[in-house]
């Protein structure tokens, strides 16, 4: 945008600038902005859209920030002026934040990694995943009835309290025998009838006729007097474009959502604290300050302090001083990667050419106006890949955080595995790595394109 | 402004002596050119005057205001009233041209304002009226590393001129461009030092923009001067004493 020349433009009128922009974006767009224009709006929506889906529509009220400096910058343009963007920046990345920290608030519990092994787990779950759980092709179809036991007697009593079609009789037959008889289930479906005492126990398999009736004679499972739950199952199976995500997909999906956010939050945390230090820690800029020397071995230290110590370990010490849960990984991650970002951004302050900062320092400019002129417009792209990069990283860690009960994905593979339930943990584990692969990617394209 | 030097030494930490007992007074207004062979001590003697590079020992004087004692805050103002132009150019490259020619206003402008990049119209102005002035009004939003070098060289004198400076530094400011760009680039501090009566001292590579520009030119060899005068008094004689036996004057036209 800032590379295309600027044509001679007729005067932009501000009070009509001022007032169009009342919709965002049409004050720019007026102003023949057609870009800012635009991107104001999708920003704006896509905030709006971000917020309602982490259920706290009302944090969109800060979005009057915007739409304030939005205005402002209209007539701004009309007057012959291009503001800076960081008051938006700057809101966009504290209210999610802010959105990211409140969902990712779900009590979870730490507890030992101790999952099943042995050889023949690991086939269990190499097969599951091809075969992970991940879409709903048949509904359940459920009817209760009530077998009632005397000393005397076994009678049926069919539930007819819910007006569900499908229905359930049991009538006693002969010899302690009893019949079960289905109807208005789904026509040429298979299921099963249960009792439901206790454990469940399948008293016999089904499978409806055409119009969706099923007659089926078992012997009486009960000794006990009392009044007893049997229940019949059948599968419908649902056309092709009533497919369904699974319930653990959907599970999966929330809890990816957690992760992400997780270490979003570590990745802004991060940033917002290192980026102001690694000047200092960047010895050509620490050299222009008085006592620069110590400040620059002091931030350069702590960096590589931190850096060197393992999300996974802080994480563990953080649990015994917060307590045990998300906020332990959030902190885990934001102190390690504080000393990654910021080794990683001192380094690239270090790199930048030292003749413009020089002809910044000549002008009189202090030495925060020669770090905001001279250095940081040359090391916008870079950060931007690093810190992309970083939060590609800490989507990663998070997830193995979540292991050892940090939240989110991590913590669910956990339950799926440790609960054999090989399907449901490859569903877990296929979107993990979709997900990773796809930061990877995106990360990789915006570090192109920036650079 | 009126610059004065006296007893100026360099001593780099390496052992170099790259300037050795330097006196010189500039009255305001003068066209002074610097020549000399590379490595002569041109660029540290220039350098030392706004203490990029912090002198040895020695004096340096502006309008009577001493340099060399100057603490932090009075170097800053001195160096908002010292513009300075540079070989390769310096301007920060992803940056506008309108916003590397603002920077010559940091010196007289709010710090907060200028970190969140808020300058005074009458800033903005001046910057626009300098930008007009070299003739690149047109560029003003587009990325510095877009322009031709010499194109970069007229932002880098526009935000030199922002400063509204009494001095101006040029540091061999035609070195890397053709001929023809250099002269337009030396008749714009030209017109500075004459219709704004700014004090030029300016390093040349070639005698003859010297004659064709300057009031006055010294000489440097190995950190002193060897020669100081009208350019038209440089003969054959004091060339070969400048820039050795051998040496044949080129013509830059
Ligand atoms: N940072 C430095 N450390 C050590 N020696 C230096 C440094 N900068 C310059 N010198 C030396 O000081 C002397 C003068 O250098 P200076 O750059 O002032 O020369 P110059 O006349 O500007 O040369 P040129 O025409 O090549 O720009 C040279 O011998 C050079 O090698
Ligand atoms: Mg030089």
């Amino acid at each position: 945008m800032r590379t295309s020349p600027v044509k001679p433009e007729p005067a932009r009128s501000p009070v009509a600038a001022t007032l169009l922009s009342i919709a965002p974006g049409l004050g720019q767009i007026y102003c023949g902005q057609y870009k800012r224009g635009l991107a104001i709006l999708a920003v704006l929506l896509a905030q709006i859209g971000v917020a309602v889906m982490a259920g706290m529509p009302a944090a969109s009220l800060w979005l009057i920030l915007i739409w304030l400096w939005n205005i402002a910058d209209a007539w701004g343009l009309a007057t012959g002026r291009r503001g800076s963007p960081a008051i938006p920046i700057v809101v966009l990345t504290l209210l999610n934040l802010a959105l990211c920290w409140r969902l990712s608030e779900i009590g979870t519990q730490i507890r030992q990694v101790d999952l099943p092994s042995g050889l023949a787990n690991a086939r269990n779950l190499v097969s599951a995943l091809a075969q992970p759980d991940v879409l709903r092709t048949s509904d359940l179809q459920t009817a209760d009835a009530n077998l009632i036991v005397t000393k005397s007697e076994v009678s049926g009593r069919p539930e007819t309290f819910e007006k569900r079609r499908p229905r359930l009789n049991l009538i006693p037959t002969d010899k302690g025998r009893i019949t079960a008889a289905g109807r208005g289930f789904a026509p040429g479906a298979q299921g099963a009838v249960y009792l439901r005492a206790g454990g469940d126990k399948k008293l016999a398999d089904v499978a409806t006729d055409r119009s969706g009736a099923f007659r089926v004679t078992f012997a009486n499972p009960i000794r006990l007097p009392g009044s007893y739950w049997v229940q019949a199952e059948v599968k419908k199976p649902l056309p092709l474009l009533q497919w369904r995500m699974s319930d653990t997909l959907d599970q999966s999906l929330k809890l990816m959502r957690e992760t992400v956010f997780l270490a979003f939050i570590g990745t802004a945390v991060a940033l917002i604290i290192s980026f102001p230090l690694s000047f200092l820690a960047a010895r050509n800029l620490a050299a222009q300050i008085p006592a620069g020397w110590l400040l620059y071995s002091v931030t350069r230290s702590a960096f590589n302090i931190l850096r060197s110590i393992e999300a996974l370990i802080i994480a563990v010490v953080m649990a015994i001083i917060v307590g045990i849960g998300p906020l332990a990984g959030a902190l885990a991650l934001s102190i390690h990667g504080i000393g990654a970002l910021g080794k990683l951004y001192s380094e690239a302050i270090e790199s930048v050419e030292h003749g413009p900062i020089e002809a910044v320092m000549s002008t009189g400019a202090n030495w925060l106006q020669v770090v905001r002129f001279g250095a940081v417009p040359q090391v916008v792209p870079q950060f931007i890949a690093f810190t992309m990069y970083r939060w590609d990283i800490n989507v990663r860690m998070a997830t193995v955080i979540g292991l050892v009960g940090g939240g989110g994905i991590g913590n669910l593979l956990y339950s799926y595995i440790n609960g054999l339930q090989w399907e449901k943990a490859a569903t877990a584990i296929w979107l993990i790595a979709i997900v990773v692969m796809l930061m990877d990617y995106a990360s990789a394209v915006i570090r192109e394109r920036v650079v | 402004m009126a610059l004065d030097i006296a007893q100026l030494r360099k001593v780099y930490p390496d052992g170099t002596v790259a300037l050795d007992g330097i006196d010189l007074l500039v009255p305001d207004g003068q066209f002074l050119a610097v020549i000399g062979l590379s490595g002569s001590g041109k660029s540290t003697l220039m350098r030392c005057i706004n203490r990029l590079i912090e002198p040895t020992s020695g004096t340096i004087t502006l309008d009577g205001i001493d340099v060399t004692s100057a603490n932090r805050q009075e170097l800053r103002r001195i160096r908002g009233q010292v513009g300075m132009i540079f070989q390769q150019f310096n301007l920060v490259k992803r940056s506008s041209v309108l916003t590397n020619t603002l920077a010559g206003r940091l010196g007289y402008v709010d710090t907060f304002l200028s970190l969140i990049n808020w300058f005074p119209s009458k800033d903005r102005e001046l910057a626009m009226l300098n930008l007009t002035r070299v003739g690149i009004a047109e560029k003003a939003e587009q990325r510095a590393d877009t322009l031709s070098g010499g194109q970069q060289q007229r932002v880098g004198i526009a935000r030199a001129l922002t400063q509204k400076p009494k001095l101006i530094l040029a540091d061999e400011p035609v070195a890397s461009l053709d001929p023809a760009t250099a002269h337009s680039i030396l008749d714009y501090l030209e017109q500075a030092n004459k219709q704004d009566g700014i004090t030029v001292v300016c390093s040349l590579h070639f005698l003859s923009l010297a004659r064709r520009y300057a009031d006055r030119v010294i000489a440097l060899k190995a950190g002193k001067i060897v020669f100081d005068g009208p350019p038209d008094e440089i003969d054959d004689t004091r060339f070969k004493e400048i820039y050795g036996e051998g040496a044949e004057e080129v013509e830059v036209t």
